[in-house]
This record gives C-alpha cells, sequence and structure tokens, in this order.
C-alpha cells in the first residue's frame, strides 16, 4: 500500500490550523506535533478497510511525545525557545486544537499492545508481554515436571550416600547463585555451544529454568519431609507400593508446598533482568514474536530499556532529581483531529 | 555397628486368636509386630534373620511380593492414621489399589460390610463422604480398622490400638477385637495385661533384653497358619 500517508496528516493540519501550505518551516513545525506513527496507523486502517479510500473519514492519531510532555506541564517553558523541543508557535497550536476540541487527552490503549519504539508515544509492552508469557511457559513446562521428579527422586528413592549429600549442598549453592551468573551460562552453552538463536524466548526460558529449578526442588523437598510419615505407614501397611504410597499419598499432600515453589519461582523468574542481558534479550522488539524462536524481549527487560531513553516522554523524572518514582512511558492523547483525509 | 533390636524369638500364632504381646517400653514389640508385615523393611538400616512363615510359606523370600503378604496381614496403628480423604475412600484405597473390586456396587458393599465389622457403620453410614479426619479418636481408630478389614486380610496387627484413646472408646475397640478373632487372627501390641487378658485367648510376655552390641538383629519367628 504506497500511499503518501504524511501527506494527508499534513493536508489536514494546514486546513486545521489555517497555515499557508507554501510557508515550509510552519508546515514543517505544524506536521512535528503528529507522532511520526500516524503513518502507520492510517496505513493500518487503509489495510483493514480498503473501501476507506476516496472518503473522508475522522480518524484519532497520537500526538508527538514532546508535545504530550508540554501539554501536561512537563516541559519547562521558562527556557529559551531554541532550547527547547516544543516551539511557542506549536504552544499556541496546542492551545488553539484543545479549545476546538480537536486534540485531547485520552488513555493510549497502545500501552498494551505495542512493541518497542524510538517514539515514547508509539511505545508498548504488548510485544515484552508475549515474550515473557513465552518465557513463563517453557519455564512452567521445564521446572515444575523436573524440580519435582528430582526432588522425588532424591527424598525418597536416592541412597543416602556421599554423592546425594553433595548434590543436596549444591542444590543450595545453586538457589544462592547471582542470576547473571545463569545468564553467562545460557549465553556460552544454549547459544555458543548449542547454537541457539540470540535473544529468542526459548533460550530466555531455558536460562530462567535453569535458576529456578533450585528453588522448586528445595520446596518440593520441604513439602515432601512435611507429609506425616504415619500417612506413608498407613498406605504402605494397606498394601500400596512406594510409587503408589508417593504419587497417591504423599504428592498430594505436598502439592499445596510445591505450587507455593512453584509459584515464587515464577514470580521471580518473570522479574529477572540480568541473565536476559547477557543472552542478547535486551532487544529493541517491534513487531510480535511468532514463536519462541524468534527475537523477544521481557516485561523488565522493557522497563529497563524505556528507564536507559532520553526523551522526557519515556521517564517522568530524572534520575536523582524529584523524588517521583521511575515511571512507565507515559501515555500520549492522540488527536482527535477532524482529519479530513481523502484517502 | 549394628545393633540388635530382639534376638531369639520364637513364637507360635495360632490361627483366629488374639494373640498379645506385652512388655516394657522399647523392649522391641513394635519391631517384632513389624517383621510380620516387613514393614521393617522400609526402614534402610533394618536387618532380619531367621524365618517367618506365613501357612508354611517363608514370608522372607526373595520370591514374595511384599505388596501382596501386605494385602494378606493387614496393620492398625498406634495413633490413628486415616488418609485425610473421605471415610468412604479411606475403606476404598485398599480395595482399589489390589484390584478387589470392579464395580461401584461392590465397592459399596465393601465400604459398608467393612464399617459394619469395625462397629462403625451407624455412626458414619450418613456422611460417608466427609473427612476420615474429622472423626473423633476412637471413630478414627475403628476407621483404621475398617480400612486394614476392607483388603480381607487373614491376618491383623495392631500396635497399641488403644493407648491413644479414651477409656469409653478403649472398651469399644476392644470389644471390636474380641469379636474380630472369629474371622481373623490378630496380634496384638498392649502396655496393659488387662487390655490382654481382655481382648485375647493367650497373651505372650516379651521380656526385656539388654541389647547386645555387634549382634545382629535376629528373629527366628515361627508362625504356622
Ligand atoms: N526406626 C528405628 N531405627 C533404629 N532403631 C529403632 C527404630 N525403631 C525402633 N528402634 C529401636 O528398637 C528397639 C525396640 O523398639 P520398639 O520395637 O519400638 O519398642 P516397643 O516395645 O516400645 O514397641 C528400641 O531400642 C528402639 O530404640
Ligand atoms: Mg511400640
Amino acid at each position: 500500500m504506497a500511499a503518501n500517508y504524511p501527506l494527508l496528516v499534513r493536508d489536514a493540519l494546514v486546513k486545521a490550523l489555517g497555515i499557508d501550505p507554501a510557508n515550509r518551516p510552519l508546515v514543517k513545525q505544524a506536521t512535528d506535533m503528529v507522532s511520526a506513527s500516524a503513518r502507520t496507523q492510517l496505513h493500518d486502517l487503509v489495510v483493514a478497510n480498503p473501501a476507506i479510500i476516496g472518503t473522508t473519514a475522522t480518524v484519532s492519531l497520537l500526538a508527538e511525545g514532546n508535545i504530550d510532555s508540554a501539554n501536561k506541564g512537563q516541559i519547562d517553558l521558562t527556557v529559551e525557545e531554541a532550547n527547547r523541543k516544543v516551539k511557542d508557535q506549536q504552544l499556541e497550536w496546542m492551545k488553539k486544537l484543545t479549545e476546538t476540541g480537536a486534540m485531547a487527552k485520552q488513555f493510549n490503549t497502545g500501552l498494551f499492545t505495542y512493541g518497542a519504539s524510538s517514539r515514547p508515544e508509539a511505545a508498548g509492552i504488548g510485544v515484552a508481554a508475549l515474550g515473557s508469557l513465552y518465557m513463563m511457559l517453557i519455564v512452567l513446562a521445564l521446572a515444575l515436571p523436573i524440580g519435582v521428579a528430582a526432588s522425588i527422586y532424591l527424598e525418597e528413592f536416592a541412597p543416602k550416600n556421599r554423592l546425594t549429600d553433595l548434590i543436596e549442598v549444591n542444590i543450595n549453592n545453586l538457589a544462592a547463585v547471582p542470576s547473571i551468573v545463569y545468564g553467562l551460562l545460557g549465553l556460552s552453552i544454549f547459544i555458543n555451544f548449542a547454537g541457539m538463536p540470540r535473544s529468542a524466548a526459548v533460550v530466555g526460558g531455558l536460562v530462567l529454568t535453569l535458576m529456578t529449578l533450585p528453588t522448586i526442588i528445595i520446596a518440593t523437598r520441604a513439602a515432601l519431609k512435611a507429609v506425616p510419615p504415619s500417612i506413608r505407614s498407613a498406605a504402605l501397611g494397606l498394601g500400596a507400593s512406594k510409587m503408589q504410597t508417593i504419587f497417591h499419598h504423599v504428592l498430594p499432600l505436598a502439592m499445596p508446598g510445591v505450587l507455593t515453589g512453584t509459584i515464587i519461582g515464577l514470580a521471580h523468574a518473570l522479574g529477572e533482568t540480568a541473565p536476559l542481558l547477557l543472552i542478547g534479550m535486551v532487544a529493541f522488539v517491534v513487531d510480535y514474536p511468532g514463536s519462541p524462536m524468534d527475537p523477544s524481549t521481557a516485561l523488565p527487560v522493557q522497563i529497563y530499556m524505556w528507564a536507559n531513553e532520553a526523551e522526557r516522554a519515556f521517564v517522568r523524572t530524572d534520575f536523582g532529581c524529584d523524588h517521583d518514582p521511575l515511571d512507565l512511558p507515559r501515555r500520549h492523547e492522540p488527536w482527535r483531529n477532524p482529519v479530513a483525509a481523502s484517502l | 555397628m549394628a545393633r540388635s533390636a530382639l534376638f531369639d524369638v520364637n513364637l507360635n500364632v495360632r490361627e483366629n486368636t488374639v494373640t498379645a504381646l506385652i512388655g516394657p517400653s522399647g523392649c522391641g514389640k513394635s519391631t517384632f509386630l513389624r517383621t510380620l508385615n516387613r514393614m521393617n523393611d522400609t526402614i534402610d538400616s533394618c536387618r532380619v534373620t531367621g524365618k517367618i512363615t506365613l501357612d508354611d510359606g517363608d514370608i522372607y523370600d526373595p520370591s514374595i511380593d511384599v505388596v501382596e503378604l501386605r494385602a494378606r496381614v493387614g496393620m492398625v496403628f498406634q495413633k490413628p492414621n486415616p488418609f485425610p480423604k473421605s471415610i468412604y475412600e479411606n475403606v476404598t484405597y485398599g480395595p482399589k489399589i489390589h484390584g478387589l473390586a470392579r464395580t461401584k456396587a461392590e465397592l459399596d458393599g465393601i465400604v459398608e460390610s467393612s464399617l459394619q465389622k469395625a462397629g462403625l457403620w451407624n455412626e458414619v453410614k450418613d456422611r460417608l463422604h466427609e473427612s476420615g479426619t474429622g472423626l473423633s479418636g476412637g471413630q478414627q481408630q475403628r476407621l483404621c480398622i475398617a480400612r486394614a478389614v476392607a483388603v480381607s486380610p487373614e491376618v491383623i496387627l495392631m500396635d497399641e490400638p488403644c493407648s491413644a484413646l479414651d477409656p469409653i472408646a478403649t472398651a469399644k475397640v476392644e470389644e471390636l477385637i474380641h469379636e474380630l478373632r472369629t474371622n481373623y487372627t490378630i496380634v496384638i501390641v498392649t502396655h496393659s495385661m488387662q487390655q490382654a487378658a481382655r481382648v485375647s485367648a493367650a497373651h505372650r510376655h516379651v521380656p526385656p533384653r539388654q541389647s547386645r552390641r555387634g549382634e545382629r538383629y535376629r528373629q527366628d519367628v515361627h508362625q504356622p497358619g
């Protein structure tokens, strides 16, 4: 769909603001007020409904991030105009458009659906959330069964000897290993050695699985130990085999403890950033990953990346000044501008 | 390293009688009882030597399936230990794992007859699907007896089954044991001479013995059918 979408926006603005179309600098200032994402927004609109071509429609477009910040009073207007992101002329237009109702504050639901973007108004957590979801599914599918099976073996079947003592000590130690070390391990084993793709949720999931396993094993073993021996005796005395005793009686009684451990482990994994940095999941991912093999990012990593952005709209306050905590990107009001687009 | 809990034991247990074992604490009554259905196998460090026969078959023979043996020799423990499941499930668990019932009706029949034999039916017939752990101590112990009876064992071992119960519940359980002897061979451990006299036809005294260091845990228990 090769159409000149920015032109539509420009024409509409020129009309709404009453600017001379020949005055290039002025027109440029006006079009700068609308997010560059308007282009894709209009494109998507046309793709979704080709019949719209040739008609006049009213569409809401996002405002540019700095305009939004100015609108919320977050830009210091006492600064000299030349050093300011938002010019006096634009402020004047903002006032005018707000009065006519063409510009209004709205919640930008794109926060939940968009992916990464260099423009704060078009950035969202949708893509990162899907990456996190993939990883959690992988962790759940691997860490829970492996962790529970390992615990049952160690607690119920393994002989008590030097080797199992050593394994027990090591599992406890693994739970205390800094998470970034798991990132190094994942980088060298899964990516360098096994040749798995970088930035992929599958590698992230595997690394977080390794990280979560000790937590689940420790919790499960504690839960199995806590099952009263009288219940085991009762089952064994009735002629239940060891397997039947464990799976019919001991494990169901230990289940609440197992689930507590799993939830703690998963929550821990969900919030983990450091190991993901090392396996390349600090990626600028715009599109939803179609599978866990595709490049993706994760929620905490997304927040970490936003915190490093320069735009005012990505963070609420500068680091180190003011008391406001770091915030999610500020959302921006779309223009409810009757863009008389002749599509 | 090995310390023997018991040695030189030789005992005949008669069919369809109640045999009571009395002795001071720690003299090895429980240990002896647990050799009879091989519950001591679950303790890694435990060794048993000698021979125990049930209907002329050595129960420690390697060809013996412990699961089958425990279905033939049931056990009731000192502290009532119902599963934290419904009364119905407590009784049906044994028959289910041993494949004794194929239909729901058969299971229902086993539940009723077992609870009848344990003298608990009238008290719980309206709340079979409530938790077994919600019963009183005496009822729980009778539920454990019903659970043991449900797999139709030949022998029932009872390790101080009344020690955690009040006198009234004790009387009920004693009466029950007395009645059960017509169908089952019962070996019971007790602390009280009176109880031994009340429930049993024969009672044996297990004398306290000095454990001899270095001596292997040894038993020579003969148990003809
Ligand atoms: N699981 C066990 N591990 C090691 N020793 C045990 C174990 N159970 C019992 N014993 C020992 O066996 C001896 C007999 O115990 P027990 O049969 O329980 O006595 P009681 O006659 O009071 O039932 C005691 O000295 C006890 O310390
Ligand atoms: Mg005892």
